[in-house]
This record gives structure tokens, C-alpha cells and sequence, in this order.
């Protein structure tokens, strides 16, 4: 046997196979303090990260689609793993940057490199026990990262109150995560019990897809994910722990421990899909009202604080809330399921383009100010012109921009209701025609709303960026921070083109490839 | 016996499970009203598999790896908890982490001072 054909048993994990020599070395030096060993541990963590990244596309790209009895890994799973890629290396940076000169850590970087091996396996796992035990593990991983963060090393009492409001607010947290966790277990114990299917797929395929006991269990599986990501009004813990957290802590939980909760849903997704299409009406208003109190509640409480970190925390749970929402919308027939995934996958890239460069620069000043309050970056556009239009445009782009990659991806809840809005038909089966349209009126209004209430959140955000200062205070920031902003201002400029060229019907694809037409 | 019956049964203890788990403020009452659920879905397993597919090893399988990682999961976070300890009793006298507790200032306007 070549040694080709024995890499192909470990299709498609040539990624995990990429980060596991650094986990492996880096383990071998866990305990040092040593400097020199730190940076180099660091260095193989990066470039592992990056192969892992390459192998991922390219691999997918050459070898396709892949699937066993405990796994799959189709287009929407590499570009899964890609998402968690990229974040990974934003967020090694940011770790990096925080705690280089903490004594462990070189514990923290295989804290969370096993974390990223645990979240590919998660998200190409296709069995119950792949999906429920590795979905398990991860957020253990998380939560040791975010502990390990969270402590002072060496230290096992506790010196100040604000550290044990951080611990308990972890523990609070991480209880309501494996309270969700749990909820899993007894549904896909219900599930078992209706049939004794170990995939999604194998439920779709059966007959019994509309047994009560299977329906039931479905139903606490949804639960599950809601109570997981901290939908409102459950967002107390959550909106807690990012205030007082370290900071590095909040990208965690954002671009790692949010994610795993929407490729969940992603797994869902099917099953979803046809429930919705068999009792659309009903489960589409409750879909409708739970994404309105989120919309409505998260932004409302962005906008009433002046926190920066509680801004930016209420308006990644808006953004869940128009996730929410686009179920909602599938349920009123007005998206398709090709929209629907591509709509969750554009705007959790959002979500990252968007956050990490706000995050790095309202960070920096937090760090020099002692405070996250929001009259901190006062001014901060006429001081330093470079970094504050850079944020403008990220921020423009956030909120739905015409012509940046933000509009790209909001468009599609908006889109929809234009069309149904010129053909006037019946949304449902069964239905007065009324009732029906009158609810996707509703349904479209929210979206309207929902997009209002952002951009009014985001142009807050600007105008107090370009104000008059109260003094001329100037922040000296690095350059390795111009550099960073501005790749992602270029970024979500270059996308956005890209779009519109697309939307206008040019067959000049200047990334390569037609963003519309990725199928899922 | 009847898997009605247990099917019941199990659904009680899940919401003895719930109750416990929306209400508690301590930690430890958390913690085992979480078990409350690992015991009803167990039930429903073991029942489901008894009376319903003879010879099942696929919820065997389930249960045995799921067991391993949730008690995982659920010993770092005691060890968390009680590996760093305050020493001081009225901080822990007032630690309150009920799971869904929301106050105003969850959501509207800043957040109030917790060490006041």
C-alpha cells in the first residue's frame, strides 16, 4: 500500500492531521516559561492552523464530498471548517497578544488548538454519538480556555471580588451550556425511543418523520439550541460574563463557542426544512414572535447602554436574532432552503469580518482607558483618520451597506418579501389567502425593523466616532493594527464589489467564483 | 411493567429535572437537578431498548460515550468551582447563579454593580 492511498483513510481529516504536530510538540513543552520556546510554540500553532486552512480547501477541491456512517463533510462542512480556521488564527493572535507573557502560556495555545480539532470533528460528524459527544467535548474545550483565561496562574484562592463575580458568572454560563447539552441527550433519547435512527438523514428517509414521540424529541432539540445560544430572555448569563470577562475571552465565546451552536442548527437543518414545509403556518408565527423578542430586546438593549462590550455583545445577539428570523421566513415559504443556509453562512462571515477589527481597536482603547465605555472612542475619526475610517467602513458594512459585504448578506431577508409583494399570492396551503398575506406582511416588517433598528445601533456607533471630542485625546495605536483594520475594510470592499457586479449581472466574478450560486 | 409507564415516569424526573434546574440559586442544587435529566434520559433508553428493540447495542454504545463526556464535562466544572475557593463566607453566602435569572439591567441600560 503507497503511502497516497494510506493518507486516503484519513479523508477528509487531513486538517486535523495538519494541527496535530504542533498539539503533539507543544506538549512536550506545556510547563516551559521559556521565552525563545514560546514563540516557537506559537510559530508551529500558526503555521499548523494555516496548513490546516490549505489541506481543508484543497483537499475538499480535489477529493469532493465524503461520507460514512460516522461522518459527512460536504461543501457546507469545509466551509464550516473554514470559518473556524480563520478565526482560529485571528484569535491565536489575539490570545497571543494578551497573555504572551503569562507563565502557561504554552498550556493555553494546546488548550486551544485541541479545541479547533474537536470543532472539525464536531462539524463533520453526521451520527448522533459523533454529533452528541463531540459536541460535548467542545464546549469543555471552551470552557477550559475560558477558565484558563479567566485565572490568575498560580493562584488558588481568590484575592477580589471581581474575580469571584468572574468565576461565578463563568460557572452560570457554562451550567446553562450543559443544561442545553443535557436537553440534547433526553431528546435524542426520545428520538430513540421513536425509532432507533442514528442520523438525521435516516429520519428524513422514514416514515416515521411524523410520529409524535420523533416530533417531540425534535422539539427539545430545538430548545436545546436556543437555550444554547442565548436567545432572549435568556441572554442574562451571557451578557454577564462578556462584560467582565477578559477580553480575549468575548472572541472566544463569539467566533467559537456561537458557531457551534449554529452548526447544530445546521445539522437540524433538513429536518427543519420539512417540518416547516408540513406545518408551515403555525410554526412560522412562533418562529416569527421568538425572533421579534430577540431582534427587538437585543437591540433595545444595545442601544440603551454605554458600554462598548455590552453593545457589541447585544448586537451579535440581534444577529442571531435575524438567523432566528430567516427560520421564520422559510416557514412563510418566502426563502428557499439554498437562500436559507446561504443566508446563515454569509452572515456568520459577517459576523467575523465585522467583529474582529471593531474588537481589536475598542480593546486597545480599553486597555489604555480602564473602561469600556462607549465615550472613550469620542473623536476617534478625527484623531486618527486611518483606523477611524476603517471602522466606519467595517461598521457601514455591518449594518447593511449598500455596496460592502454587509449587503450582500441582509439583502436575503429582505429580498424575498419584494417578489411576494408583486405576485400578492397566498403564502399557504390551506389558508385564507388573507391571513396568510397578512402575516408575511408581518414577517416583512420585521426584517425592515430588525434592519432599521441595526443601523440605527451601528450609525449611534459612527456619530460618536466623528463627533467633537471633549479633549484631543489620540490613541498611538501599532502599526500591525493599521495593517489589520484595513485588510478587513478592503476585505468587505472587495466583497461587496463583487456582489454588485453579481446582483448587476456581470459574469466577471472578481473572487474567483459566483458568491450567489455556492449550493449548499 | 408497560413502556407507558416509564415513559412517565422518565418524563417526571425530567421535570423535577427542569423545575430544579430553572429554580435553584446554589450551585450544587444546579448540579443535581442536572442529573435529574441525565437519569430520565437514561431511562428512556434503557426502557425504549428493553421493550422496544431487542438486542439494541446502538443506545448501549450511546449511553456509554455520552456518560464518559457529560461527567467529563460536568468534573471540570466542579473542579472549577472548588478549586478556587474564596475562603471568605459572606461572598459565598451571597453567590446566587440561578441559570435564567434576568434582571432589567440584562437588557435595558447599564449593568448594575454586583459588589455593591
Amino acid at each position: 500500500m503507497t503511502v497516497l492511498e494510506q493518507l486516503d483513510k484519513i479523508c477528509p481529516f487531513y486538517s486535523c492531521a495538519a494541527l496535530m504536530p504542533a498539539i503533539i510538540l507543544s506538549v512536550f513543552f506545556g510547563l516551559s516559561k521559556n521565552k525563545g520556546l514560546k514563540v516557537f510554540i506559537l510559530a508551529v500553532s500558526v503555521l499548523s492552523i494555516i496548513a490546516a486552512l490549505f489541506f481543508n480547501i484543497y483537499i475538499f477541491i480535489l477529493k469532493g464530498a465524503f461520507s460514512d456512517y460516522l461522518f459527512s463533510y460536504n461543501l457546507l462542512e469545509a466551509v464550516q471548517a473554514g470559518f473556524i480556521f480563520f478565526a482560529a488564527l485571528n484569535l491565536i493572535i489575539f490570545i497571543t497578544v494578551g497573555n504572551f507573557y503569562r507563565d502557561n502560556f504554552i498550556q493555553i495555545l494546546i488548550l486551544f488548538l485541541i479545541t479547533i480539532l474537536i470543532s472539525v470533528f464536531f462539524i463533520a460528524s453526521s451520527n448522533f454519538i459523533a454529533i452528541f459527544v463531540s459536541f460535548v467535548l467542545l464546549s469543555a474545550g471552551i470552557f477550559q480556555i475560558v477558565t484558563v483565561l479567566n485565572s490568575n496562574t498560580g493562584t488558588r484562592q481568590i484575592n477580589s471580588i471581581s474575580e469571584y463575580i468572574v468565576k461565578n458568572d463563568i460557572l452560570r454560563f457554562f451550567l446553562v451550556s450543559a443544561f442545553s447539552i443535557l436537553l440534547l441527550f433526553t431528546g435524542f433519547s426520545i428520538i430513540f425511543g421513536a425509532s432507533d435512527f442514528k442520523s438525521f438523514l435516516q429520519i428524513l428517509e422514514s416514515e416515521k418523520i411524523n410520529a409524535t414521540l420523533l416530533k417531540t424529541g425534535i422539539i427539545i432539540l430545538f430548545a436545546a439550541v436556543f437555550s444554547y445560544l442565548f436567545l432572549f430572555p435568556l441572554q442574562g448569563a451571557y451578557i454577564r460574563l462578556l462584560k467582565k470577562c477578559e477580553p480575549t475571552t468575548t472572541c472566544i465565546l463569539w467566533f467559537l463557542y456561537f458557531p457551534a451552536g449554529i452548526f447544530l442548527f445546521l445539522k437540524l437543518r433538513n429536518v427543519f426544512f420539512y417540518i416547516a414545509d408540513n406545518s408551515s403556518f403555525y410554526l412560522s408565527i412562533s418562529l416569527i414572535v421568538a425572533a421579534a423578542l430577540t431582534l427587538i430586546g437585543a437591540n433595545l438593549g444595545a442601544i440603551k447602554t454605554t458600554s462598548m462590550r455590552r453593545i457589541l455583545s447585544f448586537i451579535f445577539m440581534a444577529n442571531l436574532g435575524m438567523l432566528l428570523l430567516a427560520l421564520g421566513l422559510y416557514g412563510a415559504k418566502t426563502i428557499d432552503r439554498q437562500t436559507f443556509t446561504w443566508f446563515f453562512i454569509a452572515n456568520l462571515f459577517l459576523l467575523l469580518l465585522s467583529y474582529l477589527p471593531v474588537f481589536t481597536v475598542f480593546n486597545f482603547i480599553e486597555k489604555k482607558e480602564g473602561s469600556d465605555s462607549i465615550d472613550n472612542i469620542a473623536g476617534l475619526a478625527r484623531n486618527n483618520k486611518t483606523i477611524g475610517t476603517a471602522l466606519i467602513i467595517i461598521l457601514a458594512s455591518f449594518a447593511g451597506m449598500f455596496g460592502t459585504a454587509g449587503y450582500l448578506a441582509r439583502i436575503h431577508i429582505i429580498k424575498p418579501f419584494l417578489g411576494f409583494l408583486t405576485s400578492g399570492n397566498s403564502l399557504y396551503e390551506g389558508v385564507p389567502a388573507e391571513a396568510g398575506n397578512a402575516f408575511a406582511y408581518a414577517g416583512f416588517a420585521l426584517a425592515l425593523i430588525s434592519w432599521a433598528f441595526l443601523a440605527v445601533n451601528i450609525a449611534r456607533i459612527i456619530i460618536i466616532l466623528v463627533k467633537k471630542p471633549h479633549n484631543n485625546k489620540t490613541y498611538a495605536f501599532p502599526k500591525s493594527y493599521y495593517i489589520y483594520s484595513i485588510i478587513y475594510t478592503l476585505a468587505a470592499l472587495w466583497i461587496g464589489v463583487a456582489g454588485l457586479l453579481e446582483i448587476y449581472g456581470s459574469d466577471i466574478y472578481i473572487t474567483g467564483y459566483s458568491l450567489f450560486n455556492i449550493s449548499f | 411493567m408497560n413502556i407507558q409507564y416509564i415513559s412517565i415516569f422518565s418524563f417526571i424526573i425530567f421535570l423535577i429535572g427542569l423545575c430544579g434546574t430553572i429554580l435553584s440559586r446554589r450551585f450544587i442544587n444546579i448540579l443535581i437537578s442536572l442529573q435529574f435529566f441525565i437519569i430520565s434520559a437514561l431511562i428512556n433508553y434503557l426502557g425504549f431498548s428493553l421493550f422496544v428493540y431487542d438486542l439494541s447495542y446502538w443506545d448501549k454504545s450511546f449511553v456509554f460515550f455520552a456518560i464518559i463526556s457529560l461527567y467529563l464535562l460536568f468534573f471540570i466544572i466542579v473542579f472549577y468551582n472548588y478549586s478556587k475557593q474564596t475562603n471568605i463566607y459572606w461572598l459565598d453566602a451571597m453567590a446566587d447563579i440561578s441559570l435564567f435569572k434576568t434582571d432589567k439591567s440584562d437588557w435595558w441600560g447599564d449593568e448594575k454593580d454586583d459588589s455593591a
